[in-house]
């Protein structure tokens, strides 16, 4: 039996303090933790799909039923192989987004105006060193 | 009394993890809602962090009003109020005050750079098929076609009368050499009207707006896209604060015939690209102002980039086209963090 008046001996007050850093050490990681790599593509704003780069593959993409473009992936990174708007080679003009090539750092877009397809990569480790771009549209 | 202590010493801990959570949420920096889509013509992103937990809302609220724009200021797409009021057959014509307000700007603006920014060029530049995104539109006109519709070209052919508006001598307002940095503007308001002390940027293809500063208190970074690198590689960087960074090159629209390349951005008075510089980026305290020198400054060229950057306070970099990098002074003071 205890006989012990005080609610916490010593030892209580290190468990509390011990537990609760604890949690407070696992709840920052997993904030800080990254997420899986994977591209995002947006049509029209909306999310299309979100696809894995962590394997080599092709993926093509539609707006309903019409092709607006294919996209290949390798691990951490991806790319536009083929875009209904890449059509005038021979005058260099509007290959955007194939011309953009492979994207595998994080801040990287693919963008097709025409198509309305942006694509952007999260959860990779390397990074751009910049938050966002100008350009000439 | 065991108890009883068992549950006081559950309570004591739980209230000292959550003391702990707490502090570990509020160091936090804050957490940007970022969305991107293209609308407006354009690829926009937004990134926006409010105090008010309505981020989403706001930058909802930034979308719906870029389509609102569009409905206002696309010149070539029926219906809009541009539209109308390039078809009003020199009437005059009672016109959207947002639209009236960018007008008066652009006219304004044309004055002072002596028609080398001139927001009527809309005949020539659906003649050279760069009203569209269509590549397959993309022409060389010849000169004829180009001599002809340089008739209907001229700032001097816009009348205000109140909030009437009256195009003379068949000309077409384009005003896309000012819209986006409008509508940077816009957004910007939009977001201080919500919070004052909200931060993030609005990027409206290409030409940037910052909210306020990164986690309130670090600039962003800003690369400048190389008009002959890759669309993700930059040529330098900037570090913002606040104000308004907007882009105008040779490199999106542009057709190249017998090895020589036709841009976008064509000079009023011959109706061709001036060929001055790659690109010129500039800094300003707004939107407009920065997009509309930009334009402005590709046509110009170096004689007249260094004069307006001082009359108009902005910070310039333009690329030549031998590819040498030009910067003003003011420039200088956004090279470093």
């Amino acid at each position: 039996m205890n006989t012990n008046p005080k609610l916490f001996s010593k030892r209580d007050l290190f468990i509390i303090l011990v537990l609760a850093i604890g949690l407070g050490i696992w709840i920052g990681l997993k904030q800080l933790s990254p997420a899986a790599a994977r591209a995002v593509v947006l049509v029209d704003g909306k999310v299309y799909k979100v696809i894995p780069l962590n394997k080599d593959a092709y993926y093509k993409i539609y707006r309903g039923k019409t092709y607006l473009m294919t996209v290949q992936t390798k691990p951490g990174a991806i790319r536009a192989t083929y875009s209904t708007n890449w059509i005038f080679p021979e005058t260099e003009t509007n290959q955007v987004s194939v011309a953009t090539g492979w994207i595998s750092k994080q801040g990287e877009t693919i963008i097709s105006i025409p198509n309305r397809i942006v694509i952007y990569t999260e959860g990779l480790k390397k990074k751009t060193l910049y938050d966002v771009m100008t350009f000439q549209n | 009394m065991q108890k009883i202590r068992v549950v006081v010493l559950s309570i004591f801990t739980l209230a000292v993890a959550a003391i702990v959570v707490f502090v570990v949420i509020a160091k936090r920096p804050p957490q940007y809602y970022v969305r991107r889509g293209i609308v407006f013509g354009t690829n926009v992103k937004i990134a926006y962090a409010t105090r008010k937990k309505n981020a989403k809302f706001v930058v909802d609220a930034m979308f719906d009003e870029l389509r609102k724009l569009n409905g206002i200021f696309n010149p070539y797409e029926p219906g809009t109020d541009l539209y109308k009021l390039n078809h009003s057959n020199g009437k005059w014509m009672k016109v959207n005050s947002q639209l009236l307000s960018v007008l008066k700007y652009s006219i304004n603006f044309a004055k002072e750079t002596g028609g080398e920014f001139d927001p009527t060029l809309g005949k020539i530049i659906a003649l050279w098929g760069f009203n569209t995104d269509d590549p397959r539109k993309w022409r060389v006109p010849t000169p004829a076609e180009i001599s002809d519709a340089l008739k209907h070209v001229g700032y001097t052919n816009v009348e205000f009368k109140g909030n009437e508006v009256r195009l003379l001598n068949g000309v077409w307002v384009d005003l896309e050499g000012i819209v986006k940095g409008y509508a940077v503007d816009a957004l910007l308001a939009m977001a201080k009207a919500n919070d004052e002390k909200s931060t993030g940027y609005v990027d409206v293809g290409g030409d940037i707006g910052i909210i306020g500063p990164k986690y309130g208190k670090q600039p962003w970074k800003i690369s400048i896209q190389n008009p002959r690198g890759m669309p993700n590689s930059g040529i330098s960087y900037v570090y913002l604060y606040k104000g308004s960074i907007a882009t105008s090159g040779d490199h999106e629209k542009y057709v190249i015939v017998n090895g020589k390349r036709y841009y976008h951005t064509l000079n009023p008075k011959t109706g061709y690209p001036s060929d001055y510089f790659k690109s010129v980026t500039a800094i300003s305290r707004d939107g407009m102002l920065s997009n509309a020198f930009d334009m402005a400054a590709m046509v110009g060229g170096p004689s007249k980039i260094e004069k307006w950057a001082s009359e108009f306070g902005v910070a310039y970099m333009a690329v030549n086209e031998n590819g040498k990098i030009l910067t003003n002074s003011l420039w200088k003071d956004y090279e470093n963090p």
